[in-house]
């Protein structure tokens, strides 16, 4: 699947060094403990909520993200919170590398594996795991305490369900398709 | 901005966005990217509220929007309707739509959403694809001590690392 170059206007996406373009229309608080790995593209709208972290003196990161990931526009990533022993605390919300999440999808997920793919309108419950190589479709309503497996296509809901298995060539797939997007993000 | 009342331990972020007639209880969180928006009649927020980044109350009607006490609003749900009680959890992208109104310690599933003119009764629960409902067993105590230290954390983190609006 070849895809067309999407550009933007230079001034609206800030780079950093390491390459990550974040939006400066995107809603980020606590940026402090938020790790963005590198290649990374943070789209407008999308609230990012680092400062939501753990309770006590750590110095944890609240939010995870690793490379070549894309944060669609009007996504909302906020780590999710239970009661532990009786202290409530909020806990870190981990995405790996190469993961693309769609827009308007809601993320309370306590970690997301590598060669992920989300669609949009998702709603990703608080403490789900979903493991390497999966692809959530468009609308998908995932519930709290879900693990998805590996190679899974999860679809419906809410509660999601698996309807789908991934081919072993996934992760090439993904990666390929995920270091495509970044590099066809360009500005005007 | 039209008129708003703070209570003094209120804690509204400055992005959130809040508009017309609205007044906001003691305890009561907004969030950031929140909104709060009175057309018409006024918005009337009770206490020790937690309202979620792009959660939106909407009153079109002339008459006030009550929401209760303990209430839960979390990320891009839409509370229109008539008022909600106390103890209610509206979860992700719920929504009380129309003239409906919400009793107590009722939930609202993920996605889920109220007929256009109803008045939901005591702790029912709306949840699932086809949409079903149920009465809560067992009450909701477990509920109610999560969201009291959901609020203390809220309170001690929240004013941290986001700009404020100062009350009083």
């Amino acid at each position: 699947m070849e895809l067309g170059l999407t550009t933007y206007k230079k001034g609206e996406f800030i780079e950093t060094d390491t390459g990550n373009k974040v939006s400066r229309r995107s809603l980020i608080s606590g940026s402090q403990n938020i790790v963005l790995g590198g290649k990374t593209v943070v789209h407008s709208r999308c609230t990012i909520r680092g400062d939501l972290r753990r309770a006590g003196p750590t110095h944890q990161a609240a939010v995870l993200i690793g490379r070549f990931c894309s944060l669609g526009e009007a996504s909302v990533l906020r780590p999710p919170y239970k009661t532990y022993k009786g202290v409530f605390s909020y806990y870190p919300l981990k995405i790996g590398d190469h993961v693309d999440i769609g827009e308007n999808t809601i993320v309370e997920a306590a970690s997301i594996g590598s060669y992920v793919k989300i669609g949009k309108n998702c709603i990703i419950g608080r403490f789900a795991i979903i493991k390497e190589c999966c692809l959530i479709e468009d609308n998908t309503v995932i519930a709290p305490n879900t693990v998805v497996p590996p190679f899974s296509v999860v679809a419906g809901g809410p509660p999601a369900q698996v309807v789908a298995r991934l081919p072993e060539s996934t992760q090439d797939v993904f990666e390929a398709q995920s270091k495509d997007k970044y590099a066809k993000f360009v500005p005007a | 901005m039209g008129r708003l009342q703070l209570d003094l331990h209120a804690l509204v972020c400055k992005n959130a966005v809040i508009e017309g007639d609205v007044q906001i209880g003691s305890g009561t969180v907004v969030h950031v990217g929140a909104s709060i928006i009175a057309k018409n009649g006024p918005i009337i927020i009770g206490s020790n509220n937690i309202i979620c980044e792009r959660a939106a109350i909407i009153n079109h009607h002339s008459t006030p929007l009550m929401i209760g006490d303990n209430n839960l609003l979390e990320t891009d749900c839409l509370v229109e309707g008539r008022g909600i009680g106390h103890g209610n959890t509206i979860q992700a992208r719920g929504r009380v739509a129309g003239t409906s109104t919400l009793g107590n310690n009722c939930v609202v599933g993920a996605t889920c959403t109220t007929e256009p003119a109803e008045s939901v009764p005591d702790n029912t629960v709306l949840f699932g694809n086809p949409q079903s409902r149920r009465l809560r067993a067992g009450g909701n105590t477990e509920h109610a001590a999560t969201h009291k230290r959901h609020l203390e954390y809220i309170h001690e983190m929240l004013p941290r690392y986001n700009h404020i609006v100062e009350t009083g």
